[in-house]
């Protein structure tokens, strides 16, 4: 563990590319030889740093991830906040995907790869009505990891709490409304329009507004949002059946 | 070997900006056509820009420094139309980073490999995706890209 935090401490002010193994064991405070009992390599050291992280971001996140809590807030922020604390490590270990540290960049790959499943997963299971869940899935994390690696790569005390919120709302809001969700109720949002539409098992995605007889998008200016799953359960429709929001073309009267 | 990096960037960077123009300098709205352009100007000189984006740890420190200019200035440009285009839009600069930073990664996922290795297809559902998180991210209805308004 001594070597462990010894690399965290030294990646806060050293490139990963300058920290030898021998610069490691001084840090740590024990010989070369010991260094190499416990440990093949610099290498070596930092894929198990890594697990440590990936074990703390798993943990951060497991609720939304395994469905326990579909609370999606307070969650993604606390992945942000494990990224922010282990900044500089991070971004050593994102950058050994084109260097010499083999290990770290599989186990760095293999990470953003089982990311990428889970979230598919999630999307999958609970916003059924995302088209390509995979795609949605796979840009979302591409985003967060490359905003988190700019943002959060020189660490804590180089960002401020104002900036982190802003950073992570920006980033709630995109997750948010890839499945079209609305932030802070993370239920579905959609838009009720001026004319009626039907309640199918896949419900309409957020921006496909009801087109007129024309076949032009209908003007969004008197439409308001709701929450669709609890209208649904309120007008006591059944998925298939035709659902009058209690809008008209003539204007929304509900 | 640093320094024909740069100039072949420098020549990508052109064709990346003459593809982006239209929506950058606001002589056309239109996000769609603009992303499509600059990811298909990416995804031609894919192999190319993924050396690009990892000369950023490497040892190549002229190309590194033309690609973090690269970035910046694109951020400052986006924010900018944000800014003058959609003023709806709450922290433009923010919301530009975040937009650009998706989009290079992705198409450094998904394009770096170059356009043989890309279906059409693909390609497409990468940008789609892509365009529906801008037009989140904007406020705008998919298709028409008119605001959307709430109330």
């Amino acid at each position: 563990m001594k070597v462990l935090l010894a690399l965290e401490r030294l990646l806060e002010s050293h490139p990963i590319e300058q920290i030898t193994s021998g610069r490691l064991a001084r840090e740590a405070g024990i010989s070369r030889s010991t260094f190499y009992r416990q440990y093949a390599s610099v290498d070596d050291v930092l894929v198990q740093l890594f697990d440590h992280v990936i074990a703390e971001m798993t943990i951060a996140s497991d609720g939304w991830i395994s469905v326990a809590n579909l609370d999606l807030e307070p969650q993604l922020r606390g992945l942000h906040q494990v990224y922010l604390t282990h900044g500089p490590l991070l971004r050593a270990v994102a950058d050994a995907e084109v260097g010499e540290l083999k290990a770290t960049s599989e186990a760095y790959t293999s990470m953003m790869a089982m990311w990428d499943e889970a979230v598919t997963v999630r999307i999958t299971e609970s916003y059924p009505w995302v088209k390509r869940p995979a795609l949605v899935a796979h840009a979302l994390n591409a985003a967060d990891e490359r905003l988190m690696y700019y943002d959060y790569g020189k660490g804590p005390d180089s960002i401020s709490e104002e900036l982190f919120k802003d950073t992570f709302q920006v980033m709630y809001r995109m997750w948010c409304s890839a499945p079209g969700n609305q932030p802070g109720s993370e239920e579905l949002v959609i838009w009720r329009c001026h004319v009626d539409y039907y309640w199918s098992r896949t419900p309409p995605a957020v921006n496909a507004y009801p087109r007129n007889d024309r076949g032009a998008a209908v003007s969004t200016t008197r439409c308001f949002p709701v929450h669709f799953l609890p209208s649904i359960r309120q007008l006591g429709r059944r998925p298939g059946s035709a659902l009058s929001v209690g809008c008209h073309r003539n204007g929304c009267s509900g | 070997m640093d320094d024909a990096l740069v100039q072949l960037f420098q020549s990508v960077v052109t064709e990346m900006v003459a593809a982006g123009d239209p929506w950058l300098s606001g002589a056309n709205l239109r996000v769609e056509p603009h992303l499509r352009a600059v990811y298909q100007a990416y995804l031609n000189h894919g192999p190319l820009m993924r050396a690009v984006a990892d000369a950023e740890m490497g040892q190549l420190k002229a190309t590194s420094q033309h690609y973090r200019e690269m970035m910046a200035m694109w951020d400052e440009a986006v924010a900018h139309r944000l800014s003058a285009s959609y003023p709806w839009v709450d922290k433009p600069a923010m919301v530009s980073h975040a937009l650009n930073a998706a989009g290079e990664r992705i198409m450094y996922y998904d394009f770096g490999s170059g356009p043989t290795q890309v279906t059409d297809e693909d390609f497409g559902a990468t940008v789609q995706i892509m365009y529906s998180m801008w037009c989140s991210a904007l406020g705008i209805e998919q298709g028409s890209e008119k605001q959307i308004v709430k109330g």
